[in-house]
């Protein structure tokens, strides 16, 4: 952009011409975007569309978009034949317990950090953050031995139980939170004789509502996700979490089955995933923005 | 928040960092020790004790049927020396992390870049990006089965615009590894947040003094931009990595490393060695687990060692 | 199943049973804990696969002393069925129901016609099995509408090589599990018969493979929905066939033989079941009497509501001679005859201990012919090869334990 003046004629030329290819450009990124979105949303509405299609439309080339006719029969197959009602029950089950478990040890574990001194404190810390960089590969196989040893195999206990003991994630993003908490507050519980467990539970969790939300968020799609875990530990049929039913209704890879019953049942998991998402959308990305910020 | 207790200059060692405290540092040290017993109490049980369990279980060939025997460095070396699918495995994977983490952090910053400039519906573009990263992945294999199938899948018919004739995708060794890397393209959306967060982080007033400057829009992403991303790229960059390297669910669903091992992954194959073969190989698949764990944090130690380099912290 | 249980009890009534289901992947596991614990349940549902794994951890009882007193021969059975019930010269497990061979063709007469083949007559020899494939075979374009065989997976855990191999009339494994043997002129045979036929008259494997992924499992299967005029499958796909495509004329007819096949040896008795009794030094007398009198009960019990009862209520073939399975209310199945017939002419196949990691192989060396990565007889060495290191890694482990 030359300083070179010019005459008001040429000026408003170049202004015109300036704002023209400013609206080309918004445009231009307007279309990016939306052609990149479509990558996105395509196959998830044919996931829903295809859940409701019969079988011959399935293999249509070019694909066809609208079922005809609408066969909700698929879903009835996947809740009934296949045992995902079942599969649905077993992963609210699992997913609930869970979830309780994270939000109580780490709403505990990261008041301790966050508010006590004690020796060792930092180093402690650090092997909390360290331990988010283990792949879980390393301990899989001891910890699957062990339970067996004790009987946990094909049980819903693997699935819970550890999740009693703290989340590093969600330790680390709790005792942030309750760092800024000021300590006047907690300093005029303490004088009018509240004991520690007091203040944690009346003082500190009722503060920390925003953080705790985003955990639970997180929580919840951790472990309603969770395919290795089940996969691992939930042999019997009637114990399979939805995750697990998918994959076995897949059958052999390279054979599948039909796809209007699969996105059926794919749909029936998806589903509550997307709704909890509608709703508390921005804790989601409050949740993964805050995983970034730590790095 | 470092614990800033008073100490004298010249400090007693003492086996016991209880005694230099006053009773009531010692009451607070209690009870901090007590809320955080849930964690350190799991630490032993399911980190820490699996985690030298596995150790120790790699130098036997333990299956889980019969006790096993002590090997020594038997599984370390039969892993290097003599096992065709231990490097195959290594390769496929290797590829897949440099194929994937490319894709992600690229993708990622180039959309972020897209929704940072003032367009509207900012919330709902998000949305749309990030909705992906949340759907199960069994799902996700489900849909993207769909998708890659040879015959009536949607991605061949998009690519049918272009002109491109219908690939074999998952069916054939030569393109599978290329459809899971498109695959993973999916996951772009929590790349991305964190992308946009880091630029929203840029204060205006860089831009706007390169403006006066006369730095054209390119100019002003190559000179003040990208440098001022650099540690939230490099975190995408370690985390990506760490994450690729596990690949696991996608090859397991859709592929089981077929066809002829081309998406035999690593995780894939430890996972066969302890749970799918008879008997089941625990022992070595205890040592594969460890070799992965050093390429790992070897791996990330060279990427934050070079983080140095071309990393930019301040102003 | 609980009837024949409820029957049992009645006629033996010092004994009672409980019966409790277990989950399938975690059948070794649970077994080998609960005999290492010292107890294991009394009689146990086995499969054929897994004889051997059980029989070297020790953790089964040998039958013989008891069928010698009680008079049961083995040719009360159907011979491939009982050759697996035996490891090492002992006999360890008594065989029920059958259904572990993939040695049946069924085929769509309607097609057979519409192509101009005769549909009463089947291919007895790859060469015929061959022309019948080409004009029963529909392409465009290159890309498969109709296949007529697929003779490069069989879609279950049989690899389709060793089906080939055994009827061709070659051998796989040595009968005592320690040496391969499939790297033999018959097993060079049916690889290259694999790989050619699925190039020139299938369209490559690739091509067969993305036709595949159109159909599914069960009813979705390729055979019902006409996507296939051959379908090579077990005695079982029988009621398949009923349940799903009930409007298919169906021919049954036994798997054609190779250029050094033998006319007697067609099917691959490769799986199977059977009822065991799991090892216990510490169990009573008349506890491991009672267990063997259930074992006796559901396998060879020919009167009351025994094995022969249980397996004609499923109208499936039994593998005892003299039961006709296929009897139900006095009214004999229209197509039983024909599949006994094809019966006849199974082979046992031996198993190995480590039969998953040579699946894999047999499997791997498969498909490297199949790609075109390696000419057939380079597949079949460096996968026999491979295999026989296998085994004597495994071997070597036992012997020295």
């Amino acid at each position: 952009m030359s300083a070179v003046s010019h005459s008001r004629l040429d000026l408003s030329y170049n202004d015109t011409w300036l704002r023209l290819r400013n609206k080309l450009g918004k445009a231009l990124i307007y279309l990016t975007i939306i052609s990149l979105s479509l990558i996105f949303v395509v196959p998830l509405l044919s996931m829903f569309s295809m859940s409701l299609m019969p079988r011959e439309q399935v293999g249509a080339w070019p694909p066809e978009w609208i079922p005809n006719p609408v066969q909700f029969e698929n879903y009835a197959k996947a809740l009934y034949f296949w045992n995902f009602a079942q599969s649905f029950r077993n992963t609210v089950l699992v997913t609930g317990l869970s979830m309780i478990g994270d939000l109580l040890s780490c709403t505990l574990v990261a008041y301790g950090f966050a508010r006590f001194r004690f020796p060792g404190r930092n180093a402690l810390f650090m092997v909390l953050l360290g331990t988010l960089m283990l792949p879980f590969a390393v301990t899989m196989v001891p910890l699957y031995i062990g339970y067996n040893a004790i009987g946990w195999v094909n049980t819903f206990n693997p699935l819970i139980v550890p999740h009693f003991f703290g989340n590093a994630f969600y330790i680390f993003l709790l005792r942030q939170f309750f760092m800024t908490i000021p300590e006047e507050l907690t300093d005029a519980a303490k004088i009018d004789g509240a004991g520690e467990f007091q203040i944690w539970a009346r003082i500190m969790i009722p503060l920390a509502r925003p953080a705790i939300i985003v955990v639970a968020i997180l929580s919840f799609q951790t472990h309603w996700n969770d395919f290795l875990g089940p996969l691992l530990y939930l042999k019997d049929q009637q114990l399979h979490t939805l995750a697990i039913g998918l994959y076995k209704f897949q059958g052999l890879p390279g054979q599948g089955s039909l796809y209007n019953e699969m996105m059926a049942a794919t749909v029936l998991m998806v589903l509550p995933v997307l709704v909890v998402f509608a709703i508390f959308q921005k804790q989601f990305v409050q949740g993964v923005t805050l995983s970034g910020l730590k790095g | 928040m470092s614990s800033a207790t008073v100490q004298p200059l010249v400090r007693k060692r003492t086996l016991n960092p209880f005694r230099d405290l006053s009773p009531a540092r010692r009451r607070e040290a209690l009870y901090g020790f007590l809320f955080i017993s849930p964690w350190l109490i799991g630490l032993v049980i399911f980190t820490l004790g699996p985690f030298i369990a596995s150790l120790i279980l790699s130098f036997t060939n333990y299956s889980i049927l019969q006790p096993g025997r002590w090997v020594g460095f038997d599984n370390y070396i039969r892993a290097f020396t003599n096992d065709d699918l231990f490097w195959i495995s290594l390769r496929n994977t290797v590829v897949y992390v440099v194929g994937s983490v490319t894709i992600r952090v690229i993708l990622g910053f180039v959309l972020a870049l897209l929704l940072n400039t003032k367009i509207r519906f900012l919330a709902l573009w998000r949305t749309l990006f990030y909705i992906p990263s949340i759907v199960p992945i069994v799902a996700t294999t489900i849909i993207w089965l769909y998708v890659l199938n040879p015959r009536f899948g949607l991605l061949n018919w998009f690519l049918g615009f272009f002109g491109v004739p219908r690939l074999r995708w998952l069916t054939s060794p030569d393109t599978a590894m290329l459809g899971l890397l498109v695959m993973s393209s999916w996951w772009v959306g929590t790349t991305m947040i964190i992308f946009l967060a880091g630029l929203q982080g840029i204060p205006e007033d860089y831009h706007d003094a390169a403006k006066i400057d006369g730095a054209n829009a390119w100019q002003r992403l190559l000179r003040i931009t990208i440098p001022l991303m650099t540690p939230t790229i490099f975190f995408n960059v370690i985390i990506g990595i760490i994450n690729a390297f596990q690949v696991f669910t996608q090859a397991l669903i859709m592929t089981n490393g077929g066809p002829l091992n081309a998406t035999r992954f690593y995780m894939l194959y430890l996972y066969d060695n302890a749970f799918g073969y008879l008997p089941p190989q625990m022992g070595y698949a205890s040592a594969l687990a460890w070799i992965l764990f050093v390429i790992i944090f070897v791996l990330s130690l060279v990427v934050v060692r070079s983080s140095d380099r071309w990393v930019f912290y301040g102003n | 199943m609980e009837q024949q249980i409820a029957a049992f009890q009645a006629a033996n009534p010092w004994i009672t049973v409980n019966m409790t289901l277990q989950p399938w992947e975690q059948r070794l596991e649970t077994l080998l804990t609960s005999v290492a614990a010292g107890d294991p349940p009394h009689v146990t549902m086995l499969g054929r696969q897994d004889l051997p794994s059980f029989v070297l951890q020790n953790a089964l009882t040998p039958l013989d002393e008891f069928m010698e007193r009680d008079g049961i021969t083995p040719d009360m059975f159907l011979e491939s069925e009982w050759r697996g019930a035996q490891y090492n010269g002992q006999t360890w497990i008594l065989p029920q129901p059958t259904g572990g061979a993939l040695n049946i063709a069924w085929y769509n007469k309607t097609m057979f016609a519409e192509a101009g083949l005769d549909p009463e007559s089947f291919p007895d020899t790859w060469e015929e099995l061959w022309e019948a494939a080409q004009a029963l075979t529909i392409q465009t374009d290159g890309f498969l509408d109709r296949v007529g065989v697929n003779v490069a997976t069989t879609g279950g855990e049989t690899p389709a090589f060793i089906v080939w191999l055994n009827a061709n009339g070659g051998d796989w494994l040595s009968e005592d599990g320690r040496t391969i043997l499939f790297n033999s002129p018959q097993g060079l045979e049916a690889l290259q018969f694999m790989v050619d036929f699925t190039n020139e008259i299938n369209g490559g494997i690739e091509e067969v493979q993305s036709f595949y992924s159109q159909t599914g499992e069960w009813e979705n299967g390729p055979f019902y929905n006409n996507y296939e005029a051959i379908m090579l499958n077990g005695s079982w796909a029988l009621f398949l066939i009923q349940d799903f495509s009930p409007d298919i004329e169906f021919g049954i007819a036994p798997l054609p033989i190779g250029p050094s096949g033998n006319p007697d040896v067609r099917g691959t008795a490769w799986g199977g079941w059977g009822y065991t009794i799991p090892r216990n030094d510490d169990l009573p007398e008349a506890e491991l009497e009672a267990a063997w009198l259930l074992t006796k009960w559901l396998t060879t019990e020919i009167e009351d509501e025994g094995a022969c009862w249980f397996i004609q209520q499923q109208q499936r073939p039994s593998p005892l001679s003299e039961c006709d399975g296929y009897l139900l209310d006095g009214v004999t199945h229209p197509r039983a005859e024909e599949i006994l017939n094809v019966m006849l002419y199974d082979r046992w196949v031996p198993i190995a201990p480590i039969q998953p990691q040579l699946n894999e192989v047999i499997t791997n060396m498969t498909d490297e012919a199949m790609f075109g990565v390696k000419s057939a007889e380079q597949a079949l060495a460096d996968g026999a090869a491979a295999a026989q290191a296998l085994l004597d890694a495994f071997w070597a482990e036992q012997d020295a334990s």
